[in-house]
């Protein structure tokens, strides 16, 4: 609950909102709002709040589809395999997935959800809120607001320290295959990773301002 | 120019949106007079501090612990080798390797499985407690803390992929065969209510003095009283 403040302490405000300032969204240490292609960090905390790089638009859209390609194809593939005195056994990230279902259905939904679903889903609604003629800027800045709410769900990279993990438990017991699926998977984290240094949401939360438009 | 830096932390020249007077937003930066609504540019409804913060951390928080009871008492893991078949909990693996005497990778199971999620719940509970009163840490070093959880929060879930993938993979019919074991699951459940945790914090709140420190008696100053 807000309780009054005092009228006009700041006389130059306009009706407006305040767009020549930011707040650090970590300390709310307001600040001058960045030039086109300036970067600013937090004079307190030193939290990023602005990264723009030129013609990035064009390079996240192209990475985000074929980030989702990666994950489309990288479900069917075989991811790896296991062999030890003639019984091998080969798994796609769908059987690891679902290795879980019967009696461990919840944890398989959740598997599922975190490297697949929620990656795809989160790449899908960037791709919609980047190109805004798909959606028009309404719906665009929906499509952000859910991709960055997602953004912490999308684990990718921490599966592949799984991997490494399981394939150093593995290597000592039996000789273990790398499969195409885990190949493109390797791509896939390599397009995630490039994808998170490249976007900057303060520049795209601009260019989605419907005043802006 | 000579610039004497003589703050004390935390009380630098700059002003936050909140002592201006406006409404920031934690989603977009960007910052609007005191009595809007919602963003106009993102959409997002503005609240200068969310008064549920704090008690959505608690929430999120005895969750993650309670879950991580479970975790560490059902077995985690069942590894079924010809005819016998093990069940091995989190810290009954990490002493199996040890008394095989393979200290370090014991010493690293135990720490990222056991170590890491009690010391993430226990700097929550320190962040949360130490909003609003006098505590030895800055508050540069309570935010780096914060990062710090919020950063390591995901890579939790490592243990629960190492999972899925030997239990896929070693299924070789009747020489061995790993199942995952009820406290996978409750694992996980720990690991995402202490990220949904560490996201209920507001870390702006770190850095709000006592408002009667920057105006003699203003007429909010139940505002921090959390």
């Amino acid at each position: 609950m807000r309780g009054p403040t005092e009228e006009g302490a700041i006389p130059e405000m306009t009706d407006d909102a305040l767009l020549d300032q930011v707040a650090c969204p970590d300390c709310d240490l307001m600040m001058d709002a960045p030039a086109d292609d300036a970067r600013l960090t937090c004079t307190r905390c030193h939290k990023v709040i602005a990264r723009p790089l030129r013609n990035t638009r064009i390079l996240l859209v192209g990475l985000s589809v074929i980030s989702l390609g990666l994950v489309a194809a990288v479900c069917f593939f075989p991811f790896l395999s296991l062999k030890k005195i003639g019984l091998g056994n080969s798994a796609s990230l769908f059987d690891a997935i679902f290795v879980f279902t019967g009696e461990q259905t919840l944890l398989a939904i959740t598997v599922a959800a975190l490297i697949l679903v929620i990656p795809a889903v989160r790449t899908g609604l960037l791709l919609f809120a980047l190109l805004p003629s798909l959606a028009g800027a309404a719906a665009g800045r929906t499509a952000f607001a859910v991709s960055e709410a997602l953004r912490p769900w999308s684990m990718v990279e921490v599966f592949a320290l799984g991997c490494a993990v399981s394939l150093i438990k593995l290597s000592s017991e039996a000789s273990v295959g790398l499969g195409p699926a885990f190949w493109m998977f390797l791509a896939l984290v390599a397009v995630t990773l490039l994808q998170e240094r490249l976007l900057c949401s303060w520049s795209i939360w601009k260019s989605l301002d419907p005043k802006a438009a | 120019m000579q610039l004497v830096d003589m703050e004390k932390p935390g009380s630098q020249s700059g002003i936050t949106a909140r002592e201006a007077g406006h409404l920031a937003c934690r989603r977009c930066a960007s910052v609007w007079k005191d009595g809007s609504v919602t963003c106009a540019r993102c959409g997002k409804r503005l609240i200068s501090r969310d008064s549920w913060s704090l008690p959505k951390v608690w929430i999120w928080w005895v969750l993650g612990l309670a879950a991580l009871i479970p975790a560490n008492l059902l077995p985690m893991i069942q590894t079924r080798w010809i005819l016998t078949t093990k069940e091995s909990t989190l810290l009954g693996g990490a002493l199996d390797l040890a008394l095989h005497d393979a200290y370090l990778i014991a010493a690293i199971v135990f720490v990222a499985s056991f170590v890491i999620p009690v010391a993430k719940l226990g700097i929550i509970a320190f962040l949360a407690l130490s909003v609003g009163r006098e505590n030895s840490l800055t508050d540069k070093s309570r935010l780096r803390l914060f990062h710090l959880v919020e950063f390591v929060g995901r890579w939790s879930m490592v243990d629960i992929f190492v999972i899925a993938i030997l239990s896929a993979l070693v299924q070789l019919s009747i020489l061995a065969s790993i199942k995952p074991g009820p406290a996978a699951l409750a694992f996980a459940a720990s690991v995402i209510f202490t990220m949904l945790s560490a996201q209920s914090f507001d870390p702006r709140l770190i850095w709000d003095r006592p408002v009667k420190d920057t105006h003699p008696a203003p007429p909010h100053a139940g505002d921090d009283a959390q």
